[in-house]
């Protein structure tokens, strides 16, 4: 007859395996930021990569030059696009080398495959949405056509 | 007890590296902390991510304080220092003051023409023998106004306590009627100082400690006075914690006021400042002391006597330290004015410009003659219409102000003075520091006395306007001699003497590439060479080496061999051109391409644009 200590946590050896293989581990702070809920922690996570990766991008083309904190060249630096907004084609043309290379140079791992600009001015003939919609591939996880969409305002 | 010691010792300690000092080795540290101690809560901190965010603001705040942390020490560092407020604090911290430009110093000769007694006595009239008020104003040919420093008295009291001729007053016959003298030119010589003078009015309110007030004109020599409505005088002192001042007054005792002119006074001064000379704008502020009239605990008049360590109850006493300028028993810092009218006449202005020439200074622009006799009217008008002046000597002591690089390496000498003169370095920084309006030395050099080895020797010289040099004036070095003997051990001696100033030229001869034009090329090494030889670039005994010479002349483009270098000593009157009467082997005292001065000797090419010759041929 087996004695136990009371320090033993009470679970079978392939219990404890099963709930670590089973249990979500984070991978980074989703966004937009919000509260954790049901135990999660302060902010809510990603627990998928996919994920991670869609908001890490968003982030990035969202970004311009000079808001990151001593990485001046962090960003897609898109708005400065924004306020010289003249043809959709000179648009797509800069707006397309500036994602690549603001991808090429902080998520290389990502494969852009399609763009797209939609610029609308039903709301505001002086202000016009533009909607980029930007699909992608992550070829080190065979993650294959994922897209995303960001929004800017034509000043 | 020891068990909860045991179990805090068990604990397990998180590592941290406490080596990071900027943005990258802050993140990077950042980085293995978190993927070490929290791989379960955040994995992701690509720069894309947020938890990169975070990390590159963690990082950034660590790169910031990393960076004051350093610039603070840096500040703190006489040779790192950088910020204007921070090395004027150094400066300060150090005791020296910062001086703006300093004035020059001049013997003027005062004449006036007084008529005799009588026709058949040819003395000057006692009656009509004035006292000319310090402040008089005088104006050279350059425009630059010099002032009278003290009161000229061309009367004395004798013995029977009548008014007599000042025994140095020179005297020569003046006007002549039908043979006999009818006057009497007296000539009597003091000292001016260059600068101009300006009161300036401040009307302050409520008791405000410590109040500040700065004066409007920059390079401010001396505070002539400062009074408030009241009739309070207020005194500049060192600092606010001394409570006393010394002054000189006239010596009344009749048995040596002949040997002893003035006597040290001890006087107190509750109402007191202190003048700070800022850096950037050479502009002064007054600093009044921390406390109220109602405040005062000290007595008005001193006895230094008083200051004794009291014996009371026992009849032995320890070692106790002893200021020498705090004789008044006073918790003040001194007084500060409040709901008064603050009046303060200052001196200012000096530099270079001010060391006019012999003869320039003829023009009395301002001038007030009391006569202690009351003559008539018209008979003070006639004295006092006869007044001229001259100076028969070049002024000498106008200096341009320190620079803040000139003031922060005086720092480290002056630091560990303690304000004594101890070494040799303390001695030179005194002479440096001398306040401006006792003139100043251009440079200066401590030897030892091979007669005496108590006594030091101290060669100075002084510059001209367009930097040439000079000897430093007799006013000059009597200045000098009363500033350090206030700093000097009480056993040292301290000879002041004249740098020995040897002019030299310079001869050179080089080969030029055919390319180039030889004028041009000759013109543009002599403009090298005059700057590697400028005054400002030599000190006394400093060598001068010649390989250096040549390398200058090797630095020019064009110049493909250097034939020779050749200095010679210039002395007397050379082609209408004075130089100084010291004659110098040059060869005698080049060893291995160095030529060394005497001892308290000095250097100076004295008409650079003549002094440097050259000749070059070309190599076909």
């Amino acid at each position: 007859m087996a004695v136990y200590s009371f320090k033993s946590v009470g679970k079978t050896r392939q219990q404890s395996l099963q709930e670590l293989q089973t249990s979500k581990i984070p991978y980074g702070i989703k966004t937009p930021m919000e509260f954790g809920a049901n135990g999660e922690g302060i902010f809510a996570m990603n627990y998928d990569i996919e994920d991670q990766l869609s908001d890490n991008l968003r982030n990035l083309l969202l970004t311009n030059w000079g808001e990151r904190v001593n990485q001046y060249y962090f960003g897609a630096n898109l708005r400065p696009l924004t306020t010289e907004f003249t043809s959709q084609e000179d648009f797509d043309n800069l707006a397309i080398e500036r994602i690549r290379a603001a991808v090429g140079q902080w998520m290389p791992f990502i494969s852009l495959t399609t763009f797209e600009s939609i610029i609308d001015r039903t709301e505001n003939k002086n202000t016009a949405v533009i909607k980029i919609n930007i699909n992608y591939r992550v070829p080190v996880l065979e993650v294959a056509d994922r897209a995303i969409q960001i929004v800017l305002y034509a000043i | 007890m020891s068990l909860i010691d045991n179990k805090q010792a068990l604990k397990p300690v998180r590592q941290r590296n406490f080596l990071a000092r900027d943005f990258d080795g802050f993140r990077r540290v950042l980085l293995d902390y978190a993927r070490q101690y929290y791989p379960d809560k955040i994995q992701d901190f690509s720069e894309a991510s947020v938890g990169g965010l975070f990390l590159d603001m963690a990082a950034y705040v660590g790169d910031n304080l990393s960076f004051y942390l350093d610039h603070l020490y840096g500040e703190m560092n006489v040779d790192t220092v950088t910020e204007t407020r921070n090395i004027e604090q150094t400066i300060r911290n150090a005791g020296i003051q910062i001086t703006g430009a300093a004035p020059a110093l001049v013997l003027v000769d005062f004449y006036i023409e007084v008529p005799t007694i009588s026709t058949t006595d040819s003395r000057p009239d006692p009656d009509l023998l004035p006292t000319i008020e310090a402040g008089c104003s005088l104006k050279a040919d350059n425009g630059v106004i010099f002032t009278l420093i003290d009161d000229i008295n061309f009367w004395q009291l004798n013995a029977s306590n009548e008014f007599e001729l000042n025994e140095d007053v020179e005297i020569t016959n003046g006007r002549t009627l039908g043979g006999v003298v009818v006057t009497k030119i007296l000539k009597k010589s003091s000292i001016c100082s260059s600068g101009e003078q300006n009161t300036e009015t401040f009307t302050v309110g409520d008791f405000v400690p410590f109040r500040r007030i700065s004066l409007n004109s920059p390079n401010v020599t001396s505070i002539v006075s400062a009074s408030d409505a009241k009739g309070n005088i207020y005194y500049e002192v060192d600092n606010l914690t001394h409570d006393v001042v010394y002054k000189n007054v006239i010596n009344v005792n009749s048995f040596d006021k002949s040997l002893v002119k003035d006597a040290l006074k001890v006087v107190p001064c509750p109402y007191r400042f202190v003048k700070q000379n800022s850096l950037s704008d050479r502009l002064s502020t007054l600093i009044f002391g921390g406390g109220t009239a109602d405040s005062l605990d000290d007595d008005a008049i001193p006895d230094p006597s008083e200051f004794a360590i009291p014996l009371r109850y026992s009849q032995t006493f320890s070692r106790k330290s002893v200021t020498p300028q705090r004789l008044l028993q006073t918790s003040t810092l001194g007084v500060a004015a409040s709901n008064t009218t603050i009046t303060v006449t200052y001196r200012y202005g000096g530099g270079l410009l001010h060391n006019v020439s012999a003869g320039s200074i003829r023009t009395v622009s301002q001038a007030v003659l009391n006569f202690p006799k009351n003559p008539s009217p018209v008979l003070q008008v006639q004295v006092r219409n006869g007044l001229e002046v001259y100076n028969p000597d070049q002024a000498s002591g106008g200096e341009d102000a320190l620079t803040a690089d000139e003031l922060l390496a005086l720092v480290p000498t002056l630091r560990s003075s303690q304000e004594r003169i101890v070494t040799k370095e303390d001695l030179l920084a005194r002479v440096y520091t001398m306040p401006s309006n006792f003139g100043r030395v251009f440079r200066a050099s401590v030897t030892n006395n091979p007669n005496n080895p108590l006594a030091s020797r101290l060669f100075v010289i002084s510059r001209l306007p367009d930097g040439r040099l000079i000897p430093s004036s007799d006013t000059l070095k009597i200045n000098l001699k009363r500033y350090l003997n206030s700093y000097r051990m009480i056993s040292d001696a301290i000879d002041i003497l004249d740098v020995e100033v040897i002019n030299l030229e310079i001869y050179f001869k080089i080969v030029s590439d055919p390319r180039y034009n030889k004028t041009l090329l000759l013109k543009s090494i002599i403009d090298s060479l005059q700057t590697q030889m400028d005054i400002k670039n030599f000190h006394v005994g400093q060598p001068i080496i010649k390989s250096d010479l040549v390398a200058t002349i090797y630095s020019h483009e064009g110049v493909v061999g250097v034939e020779s270098v050749t200095i010679r000593n210039l002395y007397g009157t050379v082609n209408n051109r004075q130089y100084s009467n010291s004659v110098f082997d040059v060869r005698a005292n080049t060893r291995n391409q160095i030529i060394y001065p005497p001892q308290g000797a000095m250097f100076e090419l004295r008409y650079p644009d003549v002094n440097i010759i050259g000749k070059a041929v070309s190599n076909v």
